[in-house]
């Protein structure tokens, strides 16, 4: 081999390996993006940040290119559990129509709620609160407020059409909502959160 | 939530024997992989399955991605379900006293 040979080849073999140390990083995002593509919608931001993240801690182009290309098989594990645990399209459609038709049914009622609550206190009508949801999905939460809004001091007195409302689950009503978007079973328990302690009573079985 | 138990497996000890070894702070996936050799398309689905079955909890990191110039980190970390019920599954699946002399 000549000298020139020997000088081209090597020239040849760094670039060889410029290039692909240069497109690595890129097929390791495209690795990610097709494994996160594959999840169900609402696991998609979740996974995308978590494992852009765990691909940033991990060192080496070669280790992360593995991580990857095995999050592609992540995605369809994930996929099925979510959808074994879950409840079918069939059922949620369904629970979203009988949630349809009971607001309908109930709006009267709901109206007369808002405006009572409106008339007794200060504040909003509903308070809002942060859930997981069904398949652990975090949604907000409406409910007719119950409880006289924050003022500064230390737990929230409950106010007389809370007492009311809470005591036949009335402020619950608004759930039904979360119902139709499917945030929600019809037949689920309306998960608590123990810090919240104006939430005391608001746990549900709709 | 239903809440279900999950399938305990091989790699589902590994994993649970780490929450079990580290049980402060948070774990995040990679470094979970890290210390237990999983690759990520195992070790994925078997976080996801125990968080479904209320033994792990996770949470965002708190920082803000802006200023550390990284995506936030998601951490995992044992639930006292978890705790109980990981102990119990080593019991059965491990019962040679030597093997839990990490509980000790």
């Amino acid at each position: 081999m000549s000298v020139l040979e020997t000088v081209i080849l090597g020239i040849v073999g760094k670039l060889g390996a410029d290039e692909i140390k240069a497109w690595l990083p890129r097929l390791v995002i495209w690795l990610k993006d097709r494994a996160v593509e594959r999840l169900p919608p609402e696991y998609q931001p979740r996974y995308e940040e978590e494992w852009a993240s765990s691909l940033e801690e991990i060192p080496g182009d070669l280790s992360k290119l593995l991580y990857a290309f095995s999050l592609l098989r992540a995605s369809s594990g994930i996929k099925l559990l979510a959808s074994e645990g879950s409840r079918g399209w069939l059922r949620r459609s369904l629970e979203s129509v009988v949630a349809i038709v009971a607001l309908v049914a109930i709006l009267p009622v709901g109206v007369a709620i808002a405006i009572s609550i409106r008339l007794t206190s200060r504040g909003p009508i509903f308070s809002k609160h942060r859930r997981a949801g069904a398949d652990g999905v975090e949604f907000t939460a409406h409910v007719f407020r119950a409880f006289q809004e924050e003022t500064g001091k230390s737990g929230s007195q409950i106010t007389p059409v809370g007492a009311f409302l809470t005591r036949f689950d009335l402020h619950c009503l608004p759930l039904l909502l979360n119902v139709v978007s499917g945030d929600l079973g019809l037949t689920e328990k309306f998960p608590r959160l123990p810090s919240d302690e104006s939430e005391s009573s608001d746990e549900d079985h709709l | 939530m239903k809440q279900t138990t999950p399938r305990i497996t091989g790699p589902t000890l590994k994993v649970l024997r780490e929450f079990l070894i580290r049980p402060t702070g948070g774990l995040s996936g990679a470094e979970i992989a890290r210390s237990t050799g999983l690759p990520s398309g195992t070790l994925y689905p078997i976080l996801f399955r125990l968080e479904k079955s209320g033994w792990l909890s996770s949470h965002w990191e708190e920082v803000i991605p802006s200023e550390v110039k990284r995506p936030r980190r998601r951490l995992y970390q044992i639930t006292a379900l978890g705790q109980s019920a990981s102990r119990s599954a080593f019991r059965e699946h491990l019962p040679s006293p030597s093997q839990l002399a990490w509980q000790s």
